[in-house]
């Protein structure tokens, strides 16, 4: 039994698109604590 | 690795290593200012919001071990090798609530060594911190070294160079701005990995398609896609204990539940989790690429430069330079922070100089710092590559502390015998198992014989534990 | 891992049968060694082919796989344990 094509790029694909996304949330999240002046 | 495979003129190195270090120390000195005490240095003020938090979570948890190791593994061990280790978030994940419960625990604590000593007594205390010692000095030395090798790989930079300047740059920064600077530059290093990864990513696939790498593996490396890949799956609960017995007793995690605000410390490592969880795939597929891209791999671990460098030139050679510098300095720097803090307050505040100023404690927390980084550089100067190995021997320590700890926060009933027992009995079994059957059972066995010692304990014992105990007053 | 000397370019075959009847290609270039992994249970036997036409003598390799069921067995023990970790949390401090 092998992993299909379809699986690798769902996977593949999929963790990309994740990883853009957190990229973009963590900057949101930033600018959010930014403007409630609570970096830190 | 022969110099001719450098990937990078040595100059372009020293240009991108002189400009990072440039930049992480100038922010070290920044918010090295805000610093006033040991708290300010150590916790950077107990008040880290979500944003940093998060990032820092994660990019702890990246190391030359993920964006390096991760191709390494898709390699040696296929498909099962990259999802398998996706499951190190899990630590992350897992100590999420577990941090919120320790902030609430222990709203002046510092570090994991104080947990130890006030729940379960000196003996406990000296056990853990031979343990966690030993873990942190390896993981310390392990890192520079691979360091040093990744730079001299990538762009020809002598060894010793590259490893001086790497561990330098992170004790000149960690001493200055102690985890207030970990944790800023640890933000900005992370969205550099993850943009990185992102870009890198997509640019293989623009070169090779999903289904053109499928038809080679099928074609000239089956297993790589087997489903029963024996080798892959026997060590995955193996693999995911280590990880998990890492976060669970390390200072470098406990010193961040210590330092995010109240309320932010569950939501952060949950958000850390997150985060890190598709890197192992998004760096590693690359590595299943190399067959259809006929790329000749040397070595195992250099699968994913070359790949890169392959496909992208020059361009995709120095996004991987920043990708393995920035995941290198984001955990060096806070293993050095969090080891010094550990030996500050456990050993010297606690037993040499219960007296000593807050000023006072932040100047040693520095000198630790610089001594830690000056026994590394020692240590890693003679480039002895066995030395790397050593790390491997942590995995039974580690796992025959997770029981400890988490009944340790949970239940009342957990008491020092157990604690004690089961990371000696866990550590000792790994060990030999270790020894007479292979990496792959060890931390699994430790952690299970462990547990079993820790709960047949707990049941028998008649003492409940007053958790008011742990909220020592500063 | 392989590594040999050649001059030249030089082509990586591989096949199940010891006369390489039916070979694939592995790799195709200049390098000197080359990574092998992923191989199903089984013999095989590599050459390599120069430009010149000069082929190596075959070299034979026996690929046997760590066995199933312990492997299996394996990841039931870690399974177990690493439920009791997450259930021990995830049920917290009841007794307080």
């Amino acid at each position: 039994m092998s992993f299909s094509a379809e699986f690798l790029s769902t996977i593949i694909y999929g963790s990309l698109i994740w990883c853009a996304l957190t990229g973009l949330g963590l900057a949101a999240l930033l600018i959010r604590d930014m403007k409630n002046g609570d970096i830190w | 690795m022969n110099e001719a495979a450098a990937l990078l003129p040595p100059s372009v190195g020293w240009l991108l290593l002189a400009l990072f270090s440039a930049l992480w120390i100038g922010l070290g000195v920044y918010w090295g200012r805000r610093n006033k005490s040991f708290e300010d240095h150590a916790l950077a003020g107990r008040n880290i919001g979500l944003a940093l938090g998060s990032a820092t979570a994660a990019a702890t948890w990246i190391t030359s071990n993920t964006t390096m190791l991760a191709p390494q593994f898709a390699l040696e061990l296929g498909v099962w090798g990259m999802l398998a280790y996706t499951t190190a978030s899990f630590g992350l994940f897992l100590f999420a609530p577990m941090a919120g419960r320790i902030r609430k625990l222990m709203p002046t604590g510092y570090t994991s060594g104080d947990f130890f000593r006030l729940r379960y007594g000196r003996t406990a205390w000296a056990i853990y911190m031979v343990f966690t010692l030993f873990y942190s000095l390896t993981w310390l030395v392990s890192m520079a070294m691979a360091g040093g090798i990744l730079l001299n790989a990538l762009s020809g930079i002598p060894y010793a160079w590259g490893m001086t300047v790497i561990l330098g740059v992170c004790v000149a920064y960690t001493m200055r701005g102690g985890l207030a600077a970990v944790i800023g530059t640890d933000f900005i290093q992370s969205l550099i990995i993850i943009v990185g990864v992102v870009i890198v990513g997509f640019a293989v696939l623009s070169h090779v398609s999903v289904e053109q790498i499928h038809e080679n593996l099928e074609a000239t490396r089956p297993a790589l896609l087997n489903v029963l890949f024996p080798a892959a799956i026997m060590a995955i609960f193996n693999n995911l204990l280590f990880g998990l017995g890492e976060v669970f007793h390390n200072n470098v995690w406990w010193s961040r539940a210590f330092a995010f605000r109240d309320g932010v410390g569950g939501k952060a490592f949950a958000l850390g989790g997150l985060i890190w969880f598709p890197i192992p795939v998004a760096a590693g597929f690359i590595a299943l690429a190399s067959g259809a891209l006929n790329v000749a791999v040397p070595a195992a671990d250099m699968v994913g430069p070359l790949v890169v460098a392959h496909v992208l030139g020059e361009f995709g050679a120095i996004a991987i330079f920043i990708v393995v510098f920035c995941s290198l300095a984001s955990s060096l720097d806070s293993l050095l922070a969090a080891t010094s803090d550990l030996l500050t307050e456990d050993i010297y505040r606690k037993l040499l100089r219960p007296d000593a100023t807050p000023d006072k404690l932040k100047n040693m927390a520095q000198y630790v710092t610089l001594a830690l980084g000056l026994f590394t550089w020692a240590v890693c100067l003679p480039r002895i590559g066995t030395l790397a190995s050593v790390l491997f021997f942590a995995g039974p320590l580690v796992g025959a502390m997770i029981w400890p700890i988490v009944t340790g926060l949970y239940w009342r009933s957990a008491n020092a015998t157990g604690a004690v027992g089961g990371m000696l009995l866990g550590a000792g079994v790994g060990l030999v198992c270790y020894f007479a059957i292979g990496w792959y059972v060890a931390t699994l066995m430790a952690t299970a014989v462990s547990m079993v010692w820790v709960l047949a304990c707990t049941h028998l014992s008649k003492s409940r534990f007053d958790w008011a105990q742990l909220s020592e007053t500063a | 891992m392989l590594s040999w000397q050649a001059d030249g370019p030089v082509l990586l075959q591989i096949a199940d049968a010891p006369d390489l009847s039916a070979p694939k290609l592995l790799y195709e270039g200049q390098a000197k060694s080359y990574f092998l992994s992923g191989l199903a249970n089984g013999d095989y036997y590599l050459r390599l082919k120069g430009v010149g036409g000069t082929i190596s003598a075959p070299l034979h390799v026996s690929v046997v796989h760590q066995s199933l069921t312990r492997a299996l067995l394996l990841v039931a023990i870690g399974a177990l344990v690493t439920l009791a970790i997450v259930v021990t949390i995830l049920w917290g401090a009841r007794d307080e």
